[in-house]
This record gives structure tokens, C-alpha cells and sequence, in this order.
């Protein structure tokens, strides 16, 4: 069963995401700031984050600079999942090693569960 | 040549760069500019007057052309700092109200697709995200009239309907308001309302949202465990309201701008990220309207008071 980490503040968010993934079968565990995202990359090691950015504690930036920076979640997928649609922000995330940069008010909940499944299966998006 | 000189750009300017804003409207840049011309001007009069002027009646001509030169310039500089406020203002404008309404968006959105995925069958589940829904619908409601008035306050098309207003019963009234907030993040609320027949002339609907932005900010910025405190006396001729909070409070740095439109201090956005930096500018944008002042002290970590005052009404 693949282990999907999804780091939101958002609880509504947090529960209609975690609620979607376990529907198709994945183990899902909960983050609802950086600090706690960071701690619970390092003890699960998730097949998959699924990273905000804007995150109290510490933000989406920092928290993917040092999963990147670590050697042991350094090979880790991480989707960026936001409502931040800056080019500027895209251009930072995919510079810092995001695997991809979704704005959620863009996908269907289905939609992103199937990308999820993609980037499982070793697609890049 | 085109590489070189845009090269040299990149290097000398790189804030404008990183911005994206014109060399033509780059600050520094016009800065410089301003430098050279100003040294250039005080050469040209030194060179043109030591032909014209006795010694000391030069050093004068060249004293006079250089602090001329420092009030155009100072001036000049004003104009750029507005500049740079609006349009750091235009960005976190779009960067903030982006975010606070795409956010409840995505949660009504992805709320309806689980509601509407066979095998939702479970009644609690779809209470949970009916209730979701009407949450975010609030949260959108709210947002948007924030930035109606905020918009109207500054256009100044507000026209307050002023009354004689007993101070004490409204206060009690939002306290009253805000006492399951208070609860649901165990922070304790205390209202000394103050004398029953003290009277304030104001227009009562725009007093409440000063009074909901106030309370609502300290309750928020507060730990668990933390306490609020309203109290309401006389100073003078003024009616004082005064909320302190236990709270994050302001950094020395942010204290400047926190009264601006769509500020948010530094140590906040740590501690949550709903906010739009609206709150506070509304607040001062209506006790000035109404007549009044408004100020805090704040110490970073240990809490914020925030005073406003306001004409009694005989």
C-alpha cells in the first residue's frame, strides 16, 4: 500500500484530500504545518509528499530546500500542492526539486489522485 | 553591446531585475542618475562662475546650487518611496487575496467532488463536508466584504451615520460575540465595560467592525492558555477602549507599516496563515473617520494593547 504524507493547514482540505487517497487504497499520514511535515517525512518515509506552501511554522520553500537536502528524503516525490500561482514561486519550487507544482483551485479532487497514482508509477506528472 | 549593457544591469540593479521593473523606472537607477547630475550641475556652476564671480561670492554660488540640488532630490525621493509602497502593496495584494480565495474555493470544490463520488454514503461524512462547505462559503463572504470596505475607505465614499452611542452595551455586545472563539482556542476573555452611561458619538455598525477586528486579531494571536483583556474608561474628553493581549505581539521593524493595507507582520505568518493584512487598516481607517485615535504598544512574544479613543457625547 503506498504511504502518501500530505502537509496542509488547511483542515477541510487536509480531510477531502486524505479522504480521496484512502478511497483508492493508500495509506495516508497528516501534517498540518512545516515543522511537523519535516518530522513525519524523516520517521514515515512516504512513497509521495504532497506539499503546500504556505504553511505555518515553517513555509512549503523551506521544508522542500531541506527534504532535498537530506540524504535520506532526498529521493522522495514531492508534488506541490497550492493556491499560489506566482511564476515566480513555480520557477523557485522546481528549482528546489519539486517533482511537479499543482494549483489546487485548477484540479478536480479525482484529478489529483489520478496524478498521485502517476507519479507512483514513476510518470513524471 | 545589447548583452553587455543588460549584463551590467543585472549586476548593478539586481532588486529592479528581480522585480521586473524597468531600468527607466528603477529606483537605484535613478538614483544614480540623479548623483551625477547633481555633481555634474555643481562643476557646471563652479566652472561657469569662476569666470564671472569673485572667489567668495563663488563658494556661495556653489553652496546655494548644491542644497537647491538636495531639496529637488529629497523631494524626488519622496515620490519614489510611495512609489515602491503601492506597488509592493499591488503584488501582496494580488499574492494575498489570490491565496485567502482560491483556498476556500479548492475546499468547497474538492468538498462537492467527495459529496458527489458514489460511496459517499455515510450520513456523518456528508454532514462533515456540508458543514465544510457552508465554513468556506462564510470565510469567502467575509473576505470579500473586508476588501468592500477597505476599498471604500480609502475611496472615502463612506458616509458614517453618527449617533449618540452607549459605549459600554456595545462592547458587551461583540465581547459576547466573540466568547465560543475565545473558548474554542482557551484563551481567557475579560470585559471591563466600563460606566453605563458613558456615551461615544459614533456611527454604531462601523464601531462594531472595529471592535470585531480588534477582538478577533487578539484572540487569534494569543497562545493557548493566553488572555484578552477589554477595558473601557475615561481620559479627558475622550472615551478610551483598550484590548491587551497576551499575544505573538508586533517586531520593532513591522511596527511602522502595520496599520498599511494587506501588511501582515514578519512573526504572524508563522503562527497562521489565514489573514489578509486588512483587519488593522480598516480599524484605523474608521476611528479616524469617526474622530478618534488609534495606537498600541507591543512587545514581540509578550502581547500587544491596542487603544482607540473617541469623542464622549454630552
Amino acid at each position: 500500500m503506498p504511504k502518501i504524507l500530505v502537509v496542509e493547514d488547511e483542515r477541510s482540505l487536509q480531510k477531502a484530500l486524505t479522504d480521496a487517497l484512502v478511497k483508492e487504497g493508500m495509506e495516508v499520514v497528516n501534517a498540518l504545518d512545516g515543522e511537523i511535515g519535516l518530522s513525519l517525512a524523516k520517521k514515515e518515509m512516504p512513497d509521495l509528499i504532497l506539499l503546500d506552501l504556505i504553511l505555518p511554522k515553517i513555509d512549503g520553500f523551506e521544508v522542500l530546500k531541506q527534504l532535498k537536502a537530506d540524504a535520506t528524503t532526498v529521493k522522495i516525490p514531492v508534488v506541490v500542492l497550492t493556491n499560489l500561482e506566482n511564476s515566480g514561486d513555480v520557477e523557485r519550487v522546481l528549482a528546489l526539486g519539486a517533482t511537479n507544482y499543482l494549483v489546487k483551485s485548477n484540479y478536480e479532487l479525482e484529478e489529483i489522485v489520478q496524478k498521485v497514482k502517476n507519479v507512483l508509477a514513476g510518470k513524471l506528472i | 553591446m545589447a548583452e553587455n549593457k543588460r549584463s551590467l544591469y543585472l549586476i548593478l540593479f539586481p532588486q529592479c531585475k528581480k522585480n521586473n521593473i524597468a531600468l527607466w523606472q528603477c529606483p537605484t537607477f535613478l538614483f544614480l542618475i540623479m548623483g551625477l547630475v547633481n555633481v555634474g550641475a555643481m562643476f557646471a556652476a563652479y566652472l561657469i562662475g569662476r569666470n564671472i564671480l569673485t572667489e567668495d561670492t563663488l563658494v556661495i554660488a556653489v553652496v546655494a546650487v548644491a542644497v537647491i540640488l538636495l531639496i529637488i532630490s529629497n523631494t524626488v525621493s519622496r515620490s519614489f518611496e510611495r512609489l515602491i509602497e503601492l506597488n509592493r502593496m499591488k503584488t501582496e495584494f494580488a499574492r494575498i487575496i489570490s491565496h485567502q480565495l482560491r483556498t476556500p474555493l479548492s475546499a468547497i470544490k474538492w468538498s462537492i467532488s467527495s459529496l458527489m463520488t458514489t460511496g459517499c454514503n455515510d450520513e456523518k461524512e456528508r454532514l462533515d463536508y456540508l458543514m465544510m462547505i457552508r465554513e468556506n462559503n462564510e470565510r469567502m463572504i467575509r473576505l470579500i466584504n473586508d476588501l468592500l470596505i477597505a476599498a471604500r475607505l480609502e475611496g472615502g465614499s463612506l458616509q458614517p451615520k453618527l449617533e449618540k452611542i452607549p459605549l459600554a452595551k456595545l462592547v458587551l455586545q461583540i465581547g459576547e460575540e466573540f466568547k465560543k472563539y475565545a473558548l474554542a482556542n482557551n484563551v481567557e476573555l475579560t470585559i471591563q465595560s466600563g460606566k453605563e452611561d458613558l456615551n461615544v458619538t459614533a456611527d454604531p455598525e462601523y464601531l462594531k467592525i472595529v471592535l470585531r477586528n480588534l477582538l478577533d486579531n487578539a484572540i487569534r494571536y494569543t497562545n493557548a492558555k493566553g488572555s484578552v483583556a477589554v477595558r473601557v474608561f475615561v481620559d479627558g474628553k475622550q472615551a478610551v477602549c483598550s484590548i491587551k493581549d497576551g499575544g505573538v505581539g508586533i517586531p520593532e521593524l513591522d511596527k511602522k507599516q502595520i496599520f498599511q493595507r494587506f501588511f501582515r507582520a514578519h512573526n504572524i505568518l508563522r503562527h497562521q496563515t489565514e489573514g489578509t493584512g486588512l483587519g488593522l487598516y480598516i480599524v484605523k481607517e474608521i476611528i479616524d473617520m469617526l474622530g478618534g485615535k488609534i495606537s498600541f504598544i507591543s512587545l514581540e512574544d509578550k502581547g500587544s494593547t491596542f487603544y482607540f479613543t473617541l469623542p464622549i457625547a454630552k
